[in-house]
């Protein structure tokens, strides 16, 4: 187990591909927060709701429940949670249902680490939400990859 | 292949300041024969909300670099510019002011691309006049009210600018010319050109929470 000092928050990524949850795993969990994978939009809504993040990265285009229905679903039961979209494509109608859903960020493919970890920062600070009383942890779940 | 000619279409946010300073520079140059320097709301900017806006155009810019456009046959089409003959003199003005987006194409047309009107003159001070309204209804923090009443009437001006936008797109482009469009992301320009031209969306960053409402969407 790592000794690096843990900062309060916890980052959910939604993406299909396993390498992009990984590198955001090493990216932000090297800042010391806790990362959590789902590779799937519907395991992501549950996620979510088990884990009760802070912040979520989410990935547009993923297959069978893209990222807009599964953004869709997460606003059903939580209008707070910061949601930074990421995408390697996106026309202006998605960007429009991205506002509508009030999404925190939005931002295109290849970025830069530095400003995912930036962006990410400032959402986790924004929230305001990384009280132990506004989430349960994922510790307290079990559930969830984590980098300590 | 496609033979529909092809269009590279920028979402952008921008604050009411640019919108309300462009048209403010329309009205007064209407007046006196010289561009505005200073518009309504000049100081409801936080740095931070100013900060995003900044990043968010070095990110285009940084894009608009890796696709290197043919810039002598690329017209630029942006919101807010209206059709008056002074384009690119407002651009300056407002590139001197410090608007980012202006001096970005201003930068373009350094390169060889064309800086054309855009929008009709009338419909800009509408819009204008309304964000008047509405910043004076609450001193740069709007009530609620006051703000849903402008939404619902900028909906639907919003809506006669991209029919105008359209057809100035389609009237002015010549055979072999790309056009390179800045539009705000509440517009649906691209719904009303989709048929005619083949679009690419070009996208870097969209700080839609860190500048909060003070953007004009």
């Amino acid at each position: 187990m790592s000794k690096m000092k843990k900062k309060r928050g916890a980052i959910l990524v939604i993406d299909d591909e396993p390498d992009i949850c990984e590198l955001f795993e090493q990216i932000l969990g090297a800042e010391g927060w806790t990362v959590l994978s789902a590779y799937n939009g519907l395991d992501g809504v549950v996620r979510n709701t088990a884990s009760n993040p802070d912040v979520i990265i989410l990935d547009l285009k993923m297959p069978k429940m893209d990222g807009i229905e599964t953004l869709k679903a997460i606003r059903k039961t939580d209008p707070v949670v910061r949601v930074i979209i990421l995408t390697g494509y996106g026309s202006a109608a998605t960007i429009r249902d991205a506002l509508d859903l009030n999404v925190y960020e939005y931002i295109s493919k290849p970025f830069e680490n530095d400003t995912i970890r930036r962006v990410v920062g400032e959402a986790l600070a924004d929230s305001g939400g990384t009280s132990d009383d506004r989430r349960r942890t994922p510790e307290d779940s079990g559930e969830g990859k984590r980098h300590e | 292949m496609s033979k529909e000619p092809g269009l590279i279409y920028v979402p952008i946010l921008h604050t009411r300041r640019e919108t309300a300073g462009i048209a403010r520079s329309l009205q007064d140059s209407a007046n006196t024969g010289s561009t505005a320097t200073q518009a309504p709301g000049d100081d409801d900017r936080s740095a931070g909300d100013d900060r995003s806006i900044q990043e968010m155009w070095a990110g285009i810019a940084a894009k608009l670099n890796d696709v290197h456009l043919p810039y002598e046959r690329v017209r630029i089409f942006q919101e807010a510019m209206p059709v008056c003959g002074i384009e690119k003199e407002i651009a300056e003005s407002l590139t001197a002011q410090g608007s980012r987006n202006h001096q970005l194409l201003m930068d373009l047309v350094g390169q060889g691309a064309r800086l054309e009107g855009t929008e009709d003159p009338d419909l800009l001070v509408q819009e204008y006049e309304y964000l008047t309204a509405l910043i004076a209804a609450g001193a740069g923090r709007p009530e609620l009210v006051a703000f849903e009443e402008y939404q619902a009437r900028s909906k639907v001006l919003m809506e006669k600018r991209d029919a105008f936008i359209a057809a100035r797109i389609r009237s002015t482009i010549r055979e072999g010319e790309l056009p390179l469009v800045f539009m705000g992301v509440r517009h649906q320009l691209d719904k009303q050109l989709e048929g005619d031209f083949m679009i690419t969306y070009l996208i870097y960053r969209l700080p839609f929470r860190k500048i909060g409402d003070i953007y004009n969407v």
